[in-house]
């Protein structure tokens, strides 16, 4: 068999091999491009677009892939979520966008997709030696910090008030802890601290905003 | 909402029942970031992109 000859066996295979899986896949296919139309019609609507044509005309036309069962349990959930972020920017005052609320309210009454699920999140779990490793490596910056400081010959009084007012300007929690660190220490030393103290406490109430 | 990277997969998808294939590569290369690790993704682009390479093959061949 010829170079060329070989080279047309072989496209012919693959062609058949792609052609195959989107024939088994059809109805796959048609469901995400269903959901990115609605994805579509959903990033348009928060943007305050004009949607009501085109999402009439897609549940009109995808009413029956939800009825017949033909979406998969995570299509239906990103089709739920997706009509849920439409439907609060539909304006109710608005006769038409008020039969369109209705008509997402009814597919989620009648379960025909469920109501957007609640997420509850937390903050991902640290575990106890990468949070070792964390204070460490707080710790070295505020000793390079510290050692800017030392070298300028600041007094440690001039050192805080410096730090507090870069934790003022700066959303970097470094300045905090530090300014704490060192309040600490002068309490420890006999120094009066509260002026110190009401100041941190100001801008650590700022910094959990 | 769909990420990019799913909104190029359905794309690729969609270009492939059409036998568009250069298009589909496309959409499947920009969604490779998200899809890298899934076996049936990597299938179908590397199927795709040695299509589309033997395909070239065959074209430069008929010329010469």
């Amino acid at each position: 068999m010829s170079r060329l000859n070989t080279l047309k066996k072989l496209e012919s295979n693959l062609k058949h091999l792609l052609t195959s899986v989107a024939r088994l896949e059809t109805d796959q296919i048609e469901t995400l491009n269903s959901i990115n139309v609605l994805d579509d019609i959903a990033r348009d609507s928060l943007k305050g677009r004009y949607v009501n044509n085109r999402l009439g005309s897609w549940m009109a036309k995808n009413r029956v892939l939800v009825d017949e069962g033909r979406l998969k349990k995570t299509a239906i959930s990103a089709v739920g979520n997706l009509l849920s972020d439409i439907k609060n920017g539909l304006d109710k005052t608005d006769p038409e966008s008020k039969k369109l609320f209705d008509e997402i309210d009814s597919w989620f009454t009648k379960g025909v997709v469920p109501g957007r699920r609640v997420v509850l999140s937390r903050p991902p779990e640290i575990s106890e030696s990468d949070l070792t490793e964390q204070y460490y490596e707080l710790f070295k910056k505020e000793t390079e910090q510290l050692t800017y400081y030392k070298e300028h010959g600041d007094h440690i009084l001039s050192m805080l008030d410096d730090i507090l007012k870069n934790a003022e300007v700066k959303n970097d929690p470094i300045y905090l802890h530090m300014a704490g660190s060192i309040i600490y220490y002068l309490k420890n030393k006999g120094y009066k601290i509260d002026p110190y103290v009401r100041k941190l406490r100001f801008l650590e109430k700022g910094e959990k905003k | 909402m769909l990420s990019k990277e799913e909104k190029a997969y359905c794309s690729a998808m969609t270009a492939l029942k059409v036998e568009d294939y250069s298009t589909a590569s496309v959409f499947f290369k920009d969604a490779e970031k998200q899809f890298a690790g899934n076996d049936d993704f990597c299938i179908l682009q590397q199927t795709t992109d040695l299509l589309l390479a033997v395909k070239k093959e065959i074209s430069a061949l008929d010329k010469s």
